[in-house]
């Protein structure tokens, strides 16, 4: 069977050509056609990516279809209530059983350690279905929002349907609400020639980031977190954390940016899912720029049900550590992004507590010292972000704590000699694209984002970067091609 | 024209402009760094298929060379041109290593694009034999490599040739080809930059002689019109260890050799195979393309051709009487010519050294010219060649010899002097052995050969060779047990204490190394020769001696 992804030819030899074909042309301008066709590529898509895992997918999207139009109908709070924990409970159980229940087990097998009484489990092993955890918290909203009143629902079912299983952005973001997607779908879509320019420079430029970036410095993160490396190896660490930030950025990014483009081509706008996260300049600034669907998710849905800033410090941090911690869960059934959610929770309070002391304050109100402040928050946070990667990253605690020392120099050596034996063949070629990324990054920052500078670019200019981006995908790319990381959420 | 047509028509132009400008550069960058060797053996793949255009741009009559190493390593274009009648006529050696016909289909239409006016082909045990269906991944590595860089249109007609098996495997289509090629352009491109950082030259080693074998020239150096006729050559591995004095000559013409002869690539599969249905192929396009072939079987070591058992190569004096039978073909049989018999015409086995090289010109050449002259419709020049050299043939008898020294009946038996003047060897006899053994045993031990009791034992050599030292002894004790050993009167280096000859193990009695731990050993000539055998240590018992070259021989066994 295909398997099909952004990157796989298939996907753009027939599968986008004939949902921009069938969207605006087949369907002859009529909406109801157009959102049809949209949902029907949508479950193809989705049925090709996981399966039958689909069926979880129409689970999902007919409960809270009909419980959102419950909760509207029904006048009595408290049976709002129940209705809207009820399609909470389902989705949320969902997620616990696909994502979590092994990993629940594992930890209940390290506490039946302890006592002999406790019955033994055996993991499940249950696939991880393709993009559960960004459609059943695209639903979720959903619900949410029309128990709040925020908007009513659907009227169509149709529509619904294809806004919870929208294949650009169904398997791996970015999260879209609601209101926002039915907006642009209440007219029928047509073909705007900007929109064609803006698409097809959005997906180059993803894939670019994937192929070229993302992929060859995979190559190098996977050669240096592996069993038998010296992780007390300082400039094997900075170089493998420098290497895996930009390779989760790429990688990510990437698939929002072709998830944008696929969408643009048939006129819907999908929100921007990064803005240079690593020219960010404190904790706070990074999460309202990294995964910023998720972080505003998290902040309108979670944070803010906890009592957000409105109940006090205290309940103000709960509430943020809570966040935080759950965020992290959210990326992977693992200990690891607990922690890892946990550490940015903390890092966000410090950061609170600081920002608000008079003494901070004043420095950035002193012309002299404000630059320089600025380049040391950035400073700091970017080296707070590499770190926090290795968590991230390296799953095996044993292997973490070394990695953790030699990222701080804590009885570790900086050998870069040592460190470039480990590496894969492929050395000069890396170093390059990490120059290159660190510039474009911050260029990219200080000018508000390329690619749509580049599509608004006079013809003679925006050929040649396309021709350029081409080739270098040709002759840019290693040999062994790797997932989507967020794929697997 | 609107606006927005405008763009559209620009944005198109520029981006097909880039494509073509920057292509060459990339090609430039990629091309040129391929790694020698990282694909085909010592970086002969891609430069061939520069190698046909360069070949056709010259209008002049050209002769070109398909082959193997031994074809690279014989096939001298610029000793050819020299000498050839026709003095306008282009010698181009095309052979590399490990080639099969099978994997060279893909170049058949650029060969024929290239229009040369002759093509010689090798003809040998390894164009027939064994190439596995499907292909090895080194095989298909080699075969689609040829295929990125060839021609995309052009004659595919050796499609037809191939086994179902590999052309499923074959990465023909151009979403395959453009994938492969970016399979190498990646580490292409980090060669280069490793280049301009580390200043190493990791991929073309090339001096200004070509003396390395690994280089491959670009097409617009300097070297590359000499490399095309005459590639770098390997070194000459016989003259370099025909000189030392140990057994590295015996094992390379033993155990190698018997190696070499039984190895896969080195014999003909005994079947009409791919490889040969590849080589028809070739002669049949060629002829209907009106390029005259012309098949050489090349020769080889003679000490190989001794060693050879009696139908081993059959298959292919076959295959050369089959071809001979075609008139339309020149077929020139040298494989076991009587002109080639000596060896160093070899840098190895098969590999043709500059002796060689010349020697295969003087033989060769005047049959390509008579093609040559036929083809282009010249008249017949009458030139006198170089006459083949004449060495003697090369008879190295590679038998596993043994000689057993009659330990009783020593050519010369002295007794000591001075303070060994009580002491000699005298017989010994117990448990039905017999031998010699240095009385009184009191305890002494000497380093003064001119003081210890001496027995010499002449023998003949009838073979050349390195010959291993095998000494029986009975010797009671360790501190009796040891003897100073010598050849020709010269004490051989066995160590600080010369040859012991006990060990706690009663069952062992055979001893064959040196106190220093190595095996006891002489590079004997044929003639006759001496053993020296000096008292060490009185009490020393001696049963038995045998001297033999076989390098596996256990005695006692």
């Amino acid at each position: 069977m295909i398997s099909l992804d952004f990157t796989s030819p298939d996907y753009y030899a027939w599968f986008l050509p004939c949902v921009i074909v069938g969207v605006l042309s087949f369907s002859g301008g009529k909406r109801r056609v157009q959102i049809g066709i949209i949902l029907l590529f949508s479950y193809l898509f989705f049925w090709l990516a996981s399966g039958w895992h689909v069926i979880l997918l129409a689970i999902s999207t007919l409960m809270d279809w009909t419980i959102a139009k419950r909760i509207f109908a029904t006048e009595n709070q408290q049976k709002k209530k129940f209705l809207l924990k009820l399609t909470l409970a389902v989705n949320l159980a969902l997620l616990a059983v696909f994502k979590y229940l092994d990993m629940i087990i594992q930890t209940y097998s390290l506490v039946s350690l302890k006592f002999f009484w406790m019955p033994d489990l055996d993991p499940y092993g249950l696939l991880l279905p393709v993009g559960i955890s960004f459609y059943t918290f695209q639903t979720m909203s959903y619900s949410i929002d029309v128990y709040r009143s925020k908007y009513k629902p659907y009227d169509d079912f149709i529509d619904f349907a294809a806004y919870a299983s929208f294949f650009p952005q169904l398997v791996a973001g970015p999260i879209v609400r609601a209101d926002d997607f039915l907006e642009q779908i209440k007219s029928p879509l047509s073909f705007d020639e900007r929109n064609f320019r803006l698409a097809v420079t959005f997906i180059v430029y993803g894939l670019v980031k994937k192929i070229i970036f993302a992929n060859n410095m995979a190559a190098h993160v996977d050669s240096i977190f592996i069993e038998g490396v010296d992780l007390q190896n300082t400039a094997l660490v900075w170089w493998g954390s420098l290497c895996f930030g930009i390779q989760i950025y790429c990688d990510f990014s990437a698939y929002t940016d072709i998830a944008i483009g696929s969408a643009i081509f048939i006129g819907i706008k999908l929100p921007e899912n990064f803005k240079t996260p690593y020219a960010a300049r404190s904790p706070q600034d990074f999460w309202r720029r990294w995964h910023i669907s998720l972080s505003t998710w998290l902040r309108d849905y979670l944070y803010i049900s906890l009592g957000g800033s409105r109940k006090g410090l205290v309940r103000l941090y709960m509430a943020l550590m809570t966040t935080m911690v759950l965020g992290g869960l959210w990326h992977g059934a693992s200990w690891n992004f607990v922690l890892w959610g946990f550490v940015h929770g903390i890092a966000l309070i410090v950061h609170r507590v600081l920002s608000k002391q008079k003494s901070i304050r004043s420095l950035f109100d002193n012309k002299y010292l404000k630059f320089p402040v600025l380049l040391t928050g950035w400073f700091v946070t970017q080296v707070f972000v590499f770190f926090t990667w290795l968590i991230f990253r390296v799953e095996d605690w044993t292997m973490l704590v070394f990695a953790m020392k030699g990222f701080v120099g804590y009885d570790s050596t900086f050998d870069i000699a040592s460190g470039r034996s480990v590496l894969p063949n492929v050395q000069y070629l890396t170093f390059i694209l990490v120059m290159s990324f660190i510039i474009i990054h911050g260029l990219s920052g200080k000018y508000g984002g390329f690619r749509t500078k580049i599509s608004e670019a006079p013809g003679w200019i925006w050929g040649p970067v396309m021709a350029l981006s081409l080739l270098a995908m040709l002759y840019l790319r290693p040999d062994h091609p790797t997932e989507f990381i967020y794929f697997r959420f | 024209m609107n606006q927005t047509t405008r763009w559209y028509c620009s944005a198109i132009t520029s981006f097909v402009v880039t494509l073509i400008l920057v292509n060459p550069i990339l090609s430039d960058a990629v091309d040129r760094k391929l790694i020698d060797g990282s694909v085909m053996e010592l970086g002969r793949y891609h430069f061939t298929f520069e190698a046909y255009d360069y070949i056709s741009q010259d209008s002049a009559p050209s002769v070109v060379t398909w082959g193997s190493s031994k074809m690279r390593e014989s096939f001298d274009g610029l000793d050819m041109e020299k000498h050839s009648v026709h003095d306008d006529a282009n010698f181009y050696n095309l052979g590399y290593a490990s080639e099969h016909p099978y994997l060279r289909l893909p170049e058949l239409s650029s060969l024929i694009s290239a229009k040369p006016d002759v093509i010689v082909l090798e003809l040998g045990p390894n164009t027939f034999s064994f190439l596995p269906t499907p292909l090895d991944t080194n095989s298909l590595e080699k075969i689609n490599s040829v295929i990125y860089h060839s021609p995309i249109v052009g004659n595919k007609e050796y499609l037809q040739v191939m086994e179902t098996e590999d052309l499923n495997l074959i990465e023909d289509e151009i979403g395959e080809r453009m994938k492969g090629y970016s399979r190498y352009s990646f580490p292409a491109v980090e060669n280069s930059l490793i280049d301009r950082f580390e200043e190493e030259n990791t991929g073309w080693d090339c001096d200004e002689k070509l003396t390395n074998v690994r280089c491959a020239p670009h097409s617009d150096s300097d070297l590359y019109d000499d490399y095309l006729r005459r590639p770098p050559q390997f070194t000459n591995y016989l003259e370099r260890i025909k000189p030392l004095n140990d057994n590295t000559l015996e094992v390379f013409y033993g155990e190698k050799l018997d190696n070499y002869i039984n190895s896969k690539y080195h014999n003909p599969e005994g079947a009409y195979n791919k490889n040969h249905r590849a080589f028809d192929f070739i002669i049949d396009q060629a002829i209907e393309n009106q390029i005259e072939v012309v098949l050489v079987a090349l020769p080889y070591n003679p000490v190989l051709m001794q060693r050879l058992s009696v139908d081993q190569w059959d298959y292919v004096s076959e295959a050369i009487e089959n071809y001979s039978a075609r008139e339309e073909l020149t077929v020139v049989d040298l494989l076991d010519d009587s002109r080639f018999g000596n060896d160093s015409y070899f840098n190895d086995f098969s590999h043709m050294s500059k002796l060689g090289e010349d020697q295969l010109t003087r033989v060769l050449l005047p049959k390509i010219d008579k093609v040559l002259t036929a083809k282009l419709k010249r008249p017949e020049i009458v030139k006198s060649y170089e006459e083949p050299i004449e060495l003697p043939p090369t008879n190295y008898i590679y038998s596993n010899e043994l000689i057993s020294i009659e330990i009783q009946n020593p050519t010369l038996n002295l007794n000591g002097s001075n303070s060994l003047d009580e002491h000699s060897w005298i017989e010994w006899n117990q448990s039905g052995k017999t031998g010699l053994t240095v009385l009184p045993n009191n305890g002494m031990s000497t380093r003064n050969l001119d003081d210890a009791p001496y027995l010499k034992y002449c023998f003949e050599i009838q073979t050349s060779g390195y010959y291993y030292f095998w000494i029986e002894s009975n010797s009671s004790d360790g501190n009796s047990d040891s003897i100073w050993l010598g050849v020709d009167g010269e004490l051989l280096d066995t160590g600080s204490r010369g040859v012991g000859l006990f060990t706690m193990d009663k069952s062992k009695s055979w001893y064959n190394k040196g106190d220093d731990g190595d095996e006891i050993g002489y590079s004997f000539t044929q003639g006759s020769h001496c053993l020296d055998v000096w008292m060490r240590e009185d009490g020393v018992v001696l049963t038995d001696l045998l001297l033999t070259t076989d390098i596996a021989f256990q005695a006692g066994d």
